[in-house]
């Protein structure tokens, strides 16, 4: 059986987005984040993550996590570690590390 | 009209190979864009790594013996994964030629090398035939690395994400990306020849495609004009089947000056492919 061209190209885009079509209509297509339900090393602590996520996942008070980071006790809940760091002019990698540090 | 303008009637697989490029391009860049300004997690938007198919081939083996995904993954690597092989399987590499955004951006660029110099440059075949299979040996190392780490190791060093993900500050991956750059310019889709680790896998599995790119030795005129046009240097003038590395970018169709020397054909055994020889095409 031959192809033309142009047949040939809308074979293709037809075959790659049927396969994620029918992945996204049988409820298979998932690309979000879970959190973290526990956080022992640096690695399980995403620097999307808000302090509140953080305290969740490392099972420490909220005022615990601001301490160790060495936030003002005001410092909104709400906001992730990768905007706090970046307020502060350090690496999200450097400022998850000050969580783990005794 | 220019015989070579895009528009042109005969161009018209330019015009809708292009077309998809451009919309597979856009489509990268909004998602990387997205995540950089509503950023991650659950309340965010997903990273970039979720839309990548190169993403499934390094999450399986953690999914597979673990039942989790990397970091960074998660059921879309491997939906998307599945939908290339399947591609992969039925019509050649086309994904690498049709979808593959890096790929675009290189072909892209390519252009801007041929504007310049007239021509576009070719290793010596010495060279080149040894080279292509650093695709191999790299693929190989992404593969321990990630699972030996059990994270996404490749993704500092991946240009894809240096530049999807406009990541512009210097990092392995952003100096991958500009040194890709500047050779793209000089020799065609570089990085698909001999870098990208999943142009090595397509191409284990596109000689065995359901639909084979032929070339028909009665109705050809052995003009070599297929050889020129060719992105990824294969001796197409002097093949059965363009085997493992063609891209499916039917360029070397559309440039043909005699329609039936070369066609798209299913259902048939492929014959042994041709190794491929830069040394032809000029």
């Amino acid at each position: 059986m031959r192809f033309g061209k142009i047949q040939y190209g809308l074979t293709v885009l037809f075959i790659f987005l049927s396969v994620i079509g029918g992945a996204m209509s049988l409820n298979l297509w998932a690309t979000r984040q879970n959190i973290p339900t526990t956080a022992t090393v640096t690695e399980d602590i995403r620097g999307w993550m808000t302090l509140k996520q953080v305290s969740e996942a490392m099972n420490i008070p909220v005022s615990e996590v601001k301490a160790r980071l060495t936030l003002p006790v005001d410092t909104n809940d709400a906001k992730s570690l990768k905007e706090l760091s970046s307020e502060r002019g350090l690496s999200t990698e450097e400022f998850k590390e000050r969580l783990f540090q005794k | 009209m220019n015989k070579h303008s895009i528009f042109h009637p005969t161009r018209r697989i330019s015009l809708l190979r292009n077309a998809s490029l451009i919309g597979f391009v856009m489509l990268m860049e909004y998602f990387g864009i997205r995540h950089q300004i509503v950023g991650g997690g659950p309340q965010g938007s997903p990273p970039l790594d979720s839309y990548c198919v190169f993403g499934g081939v390094e999450t399986v083996w953690s999914y597979v013996t673990k039942g989790q995904f990397l970091q960074k993954t998660n059921l879309s690597n491997l939906v998307l994964f599945t939908a290339a092989v399947l591609v992969t399987l039925l019509t050649g590499a086309s994904f690498c030629g049709w979808i593959c955004p890096f790929g675009a951006l290189q072909e892209w660029i390519s252009a801007i090398g041929k504007r310049l110099f007239g021509k576009q440059f070719t290793l010596p075949i010495h060279v080149d035939k040894p080279l292509r299979y650093l695709r191999f040996v790299i693929l190989a190392l992404i593969l321990y690395m990630t699972i030996s780490t059990n994270k996404l190791w490749f993704e500092f060093h991946d240009p894809f994400k240096a530049f999807f993900g406009f990541e512009f500050e210097l990092s392995p991956g952003f100096v991958i990306l500009v040194l890709l750059s500047l050779l793209s310019i000089f020799i065609e889709r570089f990085f698909c020849k001999y870098l990208c680790p999943l142009g090595a896998l397509f191409s284990l599995l596109s000689p065995r495609s359901f639909i084979q790119l032929k070339r028909q030795s009665s109705h050809c005129i052995g003009c070599n004009v297929c050889n020129k046009s060719c992105p990824m240097g294969i001796d197409v003038a002097h093949a059965e089947n363009t085997g493992g590395d063609c891209i499916r970018c039917l360029q070397c169709m559309e440039n043909c000056p005699k329609p039936e020397a070369l066609i798209l054909e299913a259902g048939k055994a492929p014959s042994p492919p041709i190794p491929h020889s830069t040394n032809h095409r000029h």
